[in-house]
């Protein structure tokens, strides 16, 4: 039997992030290809209906990473949505998602390494919790394959 | 009590200081008391206060129906006052625009007009008396047996509680921090939150509301009582006002009605343990 | 099949499946939602697609076989809002998908020997026994027997296949007097019609629905209320194809986009106007045009109003608004 592959989504920033896993791409380092990338100009554009969105659409995990606190192209922003986080990943715990879904990191430019490991790292978390049956069996129900 | 809450309301009437005055009456349900807005003085004897009074009528406050007959008075428990400065520090509604005759319910059941009327005089009030009631020990027990399970009984938990939501949305409306005359549940280009009273559908507009509330909510409960289908919401707002208060320094929401709104604004020194 | 019955497992009393009769609570004045439910859900697929390019597969377009159903313990209220939405939803369509659920289901109601502060069936020419809607009704006698009253051939069809449970009874039970002491009196509807016919622009609408919140309690709860808002969801791929559902979910006239128009125009843009809507739609537009009043009397929006509207207490001032004019006129 296959070994199960997670899928991952991740929010990351133009600026920084996406520059970081352009480097790692760059540098030919090998790491897992489970993340699906979704480029935003800040991690302050992202709202959290993403991340809901992203498991209703079939995300085992996601991963959010952005510039480090004080090298957010647009100054703040990254201020802005650590702040939202902060209380944003309780009150997904609190209700019942595993905290090891949601990720959230800060990936600079020059780091590419540290992507490229970051990924590998949140495959295997992904991996060890398993498919995110719960958030799976909700879209089975909402798109009429399953008795509620 | 009453006489003296009647003879202030005709007062602020008679005088001209409020064009209106938002209080309780008697409902036709007995024990039960309703809303009313009155504008003519000698309407000031329906008014009425006790323990029946639970409605949060800072909800009125932005109603354009509301705002166009002028300068309101609104009888106004302690979350209800907390509640109009969170209005007024979100600059939804002008801070002269609201005057207050602010009442309270002892716990033996006493009710008592207060003699604070000004907002500054209101926020040293609650500031000295009145502890943020959501984040009280005894209030937060149930939060802390729920955060106690493991994660997937508490999906469980709240699959079950959201399961019975029918989004009728009363939560939503009778929410007086819940303002937006285009609320993210309405819009559908994209649709965030979709609108089916499935588990997928009610978990994204639960969460929502709980997470558009962080920092606002003033604990008043009429989410919770006004819900047609018994969701425990409070035990939402509850745990966010808790994990707010524990991470931003003890804040809590509607003990200032002016000033930066929580999420409006930032620290270099904000929590930063849980990034990668 | 399933038997749904009142059960007290929450705070509330709801109707839910059970097993085993011991699970059901006949005790309460009525449930907090209304049997509707199991004819028309909040939500329902009525349709599945999927996307290739341009090409859009319809995949169900039968609706599915419903799960029959025995409704036991609804009130005569519940039970008579089935006539009511069997002709609206038979009117300029059929509604396979709650005409298939309706005759998939039997209804055996319990007339009533309380009432609470909220009931109002008599108000509006129902009683706590009456017959509409329900295929078999117990009326409690004494020492906890019911007397059974078959109301349609499927009711007295039950009896016949089941005879060993019930026993020939002299008499029919009358319903307990102190609850019809405790119901209010009649109100006189045609007069109500006629006023709403004349004062569709009145001041009266923007007093009324003042303190109304506009959520969708009232509209949702109530057994009558059948308006829905179509939505496409689009879900996760499917064999490669983007795949979505059609759905069909409860909507509510108080709500601020009911009317919303594509574009951008709004015909009910205000509290006072979805109002007036829908106590039009109940007591003046249903009346003229199916021959019954759009309510059962069950007093569920009552009970669950977050700031206590009372219909009752309007269709009172608009009756006595009436009667005055009516005076008037004959003067």
């Amino acid at each position: 039997m296959a070994e199960f592959e997670p899928k991952i989504a991740a929010f990351v920033c133009t600026w920084c992030t996406y520059a970081g896993a352009d480097l790692a791409g760059t540098s030919r380092l090998q790491y897992a290809s489970n993340v699906r990338v979704i480029k935003l100009p800040c991690t302050g554009r992202i709202d959290f209906h993403f991340i809901i969105k992203a498991f209703e659409r079939g995300a085992d995990a996601v991963l959010v990473s952005g510039c480090h606190p004080g090298d957010c192209h647009y100054t703040a922003g990254n201020y802005h949505a650590r702040r939202r986080w902060t209380v944003f990943r309780k009150l997904l715990e609190f209700a019942g998602i595993e905290p090891d879904r949601v990720t959230f990191a800060w990936v600079s430019a020059a780091e590419g390494a540290k992507w490229a490991s970051l990924v590998n790292e949140v495959t295997e978390k992904a991996r060890k919790l398993g498919p995110f049956t719960r958030y799976q069996r909700l879209n089975e129900i909402a798109e009429g394959e399953a008795e509620r | 009590m009453i006489d003296q809450l009647r003879q202030r309301a005709r007062e602020l009437l008679t005088t001209g200081e409020a064009a209106c005055i938002i209080g309780y009456a008697d409902a036709s349900v007995p024990g039960k008391a309703t809303p009313i807005v009155i504008t003519r003085a000698e309407d000031a004897d329906r008014l009425v206060f006790h323990a029946a009074c639970c409605n949060n009528l800072a909800a009125y406050l932005t109603r354009p129906e509301i705002r166009k007959l002028g300068t309101v008075a609104m009888v106004a428990k302690p979350a209800d006052v907390r509640a109009a400065f969170v209005l007024m520090q979100e600059n939804q509604v002008r801070p002269d625009d609201v005057k207050f005759i602010a009442v309270d319910v002892t716990p033996a059941g006493e009710c008592t007009l207060l003699a604070q009327r000004t907002r500054e005089e209101l926020l040293d009030y609650l500031v000295k008396n009145v502890p943020p009631a959501e984040l009280a020990d005894d209030a937060l027990k149930d939060v802390a047996a729920l955060e106690e399970q493991k994660d997937g009984e508490r999906w469980h938990y709240w699959q079950q509680q959201f399961s019975r939501c029918i989004r009728c949305y009363a939560c939503r409306q009778v929410c007086p921090l819940c303002y937006c005359s285009r609320c993210v549940a309405d819009k559908n280009r994209p649709q965030w939150i979709e609108t089916s009273a499935h588990g997928r559908g009610n978990l994204a507009w639960n969460i929502t509301r709980a997470f558009h509330l962080a920092g606002r909510c003033v604990g008043c409960g009429e989410c919770e009582r006004a819900c047609p289908a018994g969701i425990p919401l409070m035990k939402l707002n509850r745990k966010l006002a808790k994990d707010v208060r524990d991470s931003f320094g003890g804040h809590a929401a509607g003990y200032a009605f002016s000033g930066e709104q929580l999420f409006a604004g930032y620290s270099p020194s904000d929590p930063n343990d849980f990034f990668e | 099949m399933r038997v749904v019955a009142p059960v007290s497992r929450t705070a509330f009393t709801e109707f839910a499946e059970i097993v085993a009769l011991d699970e059901a609570d006949f005790s309460q004045v009525n449930t907090r939602s209304s049997i509707k439910q199991f004819l028309f859900p909040a939500t329902e697929p009525i349709l599945s697609y999927s996307l290739e390019q341009s090409n859009v597969k319809l995949e169900c377009e039968e609706p599915p076989e419903p799960r029959k159903t025995v409704i036991i313990g609804s009130r005569p209220c519940d039970a008579a809002s089935l006539p009511i939405l069997d002709k609206l939803f038979s009117w300029d369509c059929e509604d396979r998908f709650y005409l298939n659920r309706r005759s998939a289901t039997v209804v055996i109601s319990i007339a009533c020997t309380d009432c609470d502060d909220c009931c109002f069936c008599t108000a509006i020419g129902l009683g706590p026994d009456s017959k509409q809607g329900s295929d078999l009704l117990l009326v409690p006698g004494e020492s906890g027997c019911y007397n059974a009253e078959p109301c349609t051939e499927r009711g007295a069809e039950l009896v016949k296949q089941h005879e060993k449970l019930f026993t020939q009874s002299a008499a029919p039970a009358s319903v307990c007097k102190a609850v019809l002491e405790k119901l209010p009196k009649p109100l006189n509807l045609d007069r109500i019609a006629n006023w709403l016919r004349g004062h569709f622009y009145d001041d009266f609408w923007q007093a009324a629905s003042l303190k109304c919140v506009g959520c969708g309690c009232c509209t949702f709860l109530c057994p009558t209320c059948h308006c829905f808002d179509i939505t496409d969801e689009h879900g996760r791929y499917r064999d490669g194809r983007r795949a979505g559902l059609r759905r069909k979910n409860w909507d509510s006239c108080q709500f601020a986009q009911f009317t919303l128009h594509a574009s951008g125009h709004n015909p009910r843009p205000d509290r006072a106007s979805r109002w007036r809507q829908r106590m039009m739609h109940k007591f003046l537009y249903y009346p003229e045009r199916f021959g019954s009043r759009l309510c059962t009397g069950c007093g569920r929006c009552v009970r669950s109003c977050p700031v206590q509207m009372d219909i009752r207490d309007q269709l009172k001032a608009i009756e006595s608004a009436q009667a005055d004019d009516d005076q008037h006129l004959q003067a």
